[in-house]
């Protein structure tokens, strides 16, 4: 009767986690990756990590804490986002003059791009699961659903940074399987496989005249008509994670983990919604068969009615140190270091069909992350949570662009978890963080075959993330 | 019959003043200095051309093109028969009206100047470009043996910058 009430939780867990397994949007974080942490993790601003007593976010953050939780847990959450990021500053064409653009059959009647992009951020939903369930005193087993990478922007269609960015979005939703073995009451190792999913789509014009102006036509007017570019790749992709957990003392917690880098070789298609002057670029030839496109850069072919896209978007490596101490049985703080190999990201480069349509160098850096945080059990239902943390950005003053315009941020969090005495097992935990990120600057020269243009101005980012989880044990 | 007399008189001076008028007219000969006592007609081509236009195709900026003309003088007058653009860009595109025939007729006015018939040309690709025929007015430097004209423009919107051949084996005389 036992084994069967048990096996009927579990599956209720499960069906937790199941309900989670939507594909979900982002709450950034630097770069474009994103914290993978229930509303308690939040809530302290993901000071400690996953080393917070029967915490099931160790099921992906650290799988060896889950050698540490003596019962089934399954957890929900459900993260609502929303970050603004507005633009402010001038754009210029590759001649130096004020970015605009004109029709394409009255190209010498001008008009300039004034607009700054409109709201470039986005709200969004995010769907993470947890579930962590003992098997016995040495192993226990996890399984989560948690959003690694993700980063939206989004500017009108007609604003002045056209030629750098419109549209960005990259998701990846991951399904993990971890494990965790108690080598003694201080001791613990995990290991776990993350399957992931991953969708980009991005777009942008191509200034066809500027392109033109900066190769074959030196003085070309820049930015007659509009030739939109829309790229969509996706990819499914394996990687793997570990940690150790050590507890030195009765109230001590240190954990380290690894998650290895994924490789990720994103294909789809890409098309271009061409004007008259675009299309005839990319398809007229001469009489030896070269398109203008070709003429003005030689391997360059484009597509206006779509081919193949390829590129790649590796997942970073990322190690973290998180340390937890229970003070008494009210307080305990925690405090993390997570260090991401952003270096691995030195560019993007679209193909098709193994020509290079456009590699644009981003030379990210390493960052790290620093995060405080703790809980205050202020009754015997109720838990009080704040933190906050520090994250580098791993963008260059000199490779920022308004499609991923990030910078050092501060995240400030509050939270709180209730017991719902009247369903045993039952928690639910809230939370609020508010991120403050540094002034974006935006000083950035585009690619000879985008129409060279230029961007001098800056993003005001803020964003705002409301967690809410529901936890139950079992 | 007095009046009949005194405007027949004036119809033959001015039938007079208009010979004499074409009579002024330049001609243009073959004078290679490899055969001074050759023929005054024959083949001729330039060298060392360039043209610089502007077109609807090129969004009216210039293009910038190497020109190697070919033709043939007869009578005084050099009829361009061949026309080759190189050069990277546009230079490939554009097709040139009246060329092979009836060419383009190389007429001199004077010793230093004259004027190009049938000049025009056409490139398909968006904007797309229909230019000429015009006749164009060009300058001749005997001592450079160079054919020039600037800022010449051709119906359709296209703009002659500049053209400059060379043709060492042409030569403009008072006939």
């Amino acid at each position: 009767m036992n084994n069967k009430k048990q096996q009927a939780q579990a599956l209720l867990g499960l069906a937790l986690v199941a309900g989670c397994m939507a594909v979900g949007s982002q709450a950034q974080a630097g770069g474009f990756s994103t914290p993978t942490y229930g509303a308690p993790g939040w809530g302290r601003a993901f000071g400690g990590g996953s080393l917070f007593k029967n915490d099931p976010s160790a099921a992906f953050n650290n799988p060896a804490a889950m050698a540490f939780i003596d019962h089934n847990v399954a957890q929900m959450t459900v993260d609502y986002a929303r970050i603004k990021l507005k633009y402010k500053g001038d754009a210029y064409d590759y001649q130096g003059n004020p970015a605009s653009t004109a029709p394409v059959d009255d190209f010498n009647n001008s008009t300039p791009l004034s607009g700054d992009g409109g709201e470039g951020g986005f709200t969004a939903w995010l769907p993470t699961g947890f579930l962590v369930m003992p098997i016995n005193d040495r192993f226990a087993f996890g399984l989560s659903q948690v959003v690694p990478l993700g980063m939206r922007s989004t500017w009108d269609e007609d604003w002045k940074g056209r030629d750098f960015a419109v549209d960005t979005k990259i998701e990846t939703v991951g399904l993990t399987g971890s494990l965790s073995f108690k080598v003694n009451d201080q001791f613990s190792l995990g290991l776990g496989a993350i399957v992931q999913h991953s969708k980009g789509f991005v777009s942008q014009n191509l200034n066809v005249t500027g392109a033109a102006g900066m190769s074959i036509l030196p003085g070309a007017p820049s930015g007659v008509g509009a030739n939109l570019m829309r790229v969509k790749v996706d990819n499914t992709s394996v990687g793997w994670f570990t940690g150790v957990t050590w507890k030195p003392t009765e109230q001590d917690t240190l954990g380290l983990n690894y998650h290895a880098k994924i490789k990720n070789k994103m294909e789809g298609k890409y098309n271009i919604r061409a004007d008259a002057i675009g299309r005839s670029f990319m398809t007229d030839t001469d009489s030896n068969g070269t398109t203008l496109i070709e003429l003005a850069y030689p391997g360059l072919k484009l597509y206006p009615d779509g081919a193949n896209a390829e590129t790649q978007l590796d997942v970073p490596a990322t190690a973290g140190l998180d340390w937890v101490h229970v003070f008494n049985d009210r307080l305990t703080l925690g405090a993390s270091a997570t260090w991401t190999q952003w270096s691995s990201f030195k560019d993007l480069t679209l193909k098709s069909n193994g020509n290079t349509i456009i590699e644009i160098p981003y030379k990210y850096k390493d960052t790290m992350m620093y995060s405080l945080g703790g809980d205050y059990r202020f009754t015997d239902q109720l838990t009080l949570r704040a933190g906050v943390a520090f994250d580098e950005t791993p963008t260059r003053n000199s490779t920022r662009d308004p499609r991923i315009p990030d910078n050092d941020r501060w995240f400030t969090s509050l939270g709180f978890g209730y017991d719902i005495k009247a369903i045993p097992g039952l928690v639910i935990d809230g939370a609020y963080s508010r991120q403050f990120v540094k002034e974006a600057r935006i000083k950035t020269v585009n690619q000879d075959r985008l129409g060279g243009s230029r961007l001098d101005g800056k993003v005001d980012a803020k964003g705002e993330v409301v967690s809410l989880s529901a936890t139950y044990h079992f | 019959m007095k009046g009949i007399k005194t405007l027949v008189s004036a119809a033959a001076i001015a039938v007079c003043l208009g010979a004499a008028s074409m009579a002024s007219a330049a001609s243009i000969i073959i004078k290679d200095p490899d055969a001074p006592t050759g023929p005054v007609d024959g083949p001729f081509t330039t060298s060392a051309g360039q043209i610089v236009v502007k077109s609807p195709s090129s969004l009216q900026a210039p293009v910038t093109c190497g020109i190697t003309f070919t033709g043939n003088v007869s009578g005084g007058i050099a009829t361009i028969n061949g026309a080759s653009l190189t050069g990277g860009g546009l230079c490939a595109l554009p097709v040139l009206k009246n060329i092979p025939a009836p060419g383009w007729v190389l007429t001199a006015s004077s010793l230093t100047n004259g004027t190009v018939t049938n000049v025009g040309y056409t490139i398909a690709s968006f904007p797309s470009t229909n230019c000429g025929p015009n006749t164009i007015a060009v300058t001749w430097n005997e001592s450079t043996k160079t054919l020039s004209g600037s800022n010449i423009g051709l119906t359709g919107n296209c703009t002659i910058v500049s053209l400059s051949a060379t043709a060492p084996k042409l030569s403009v005389t008072n006939p």
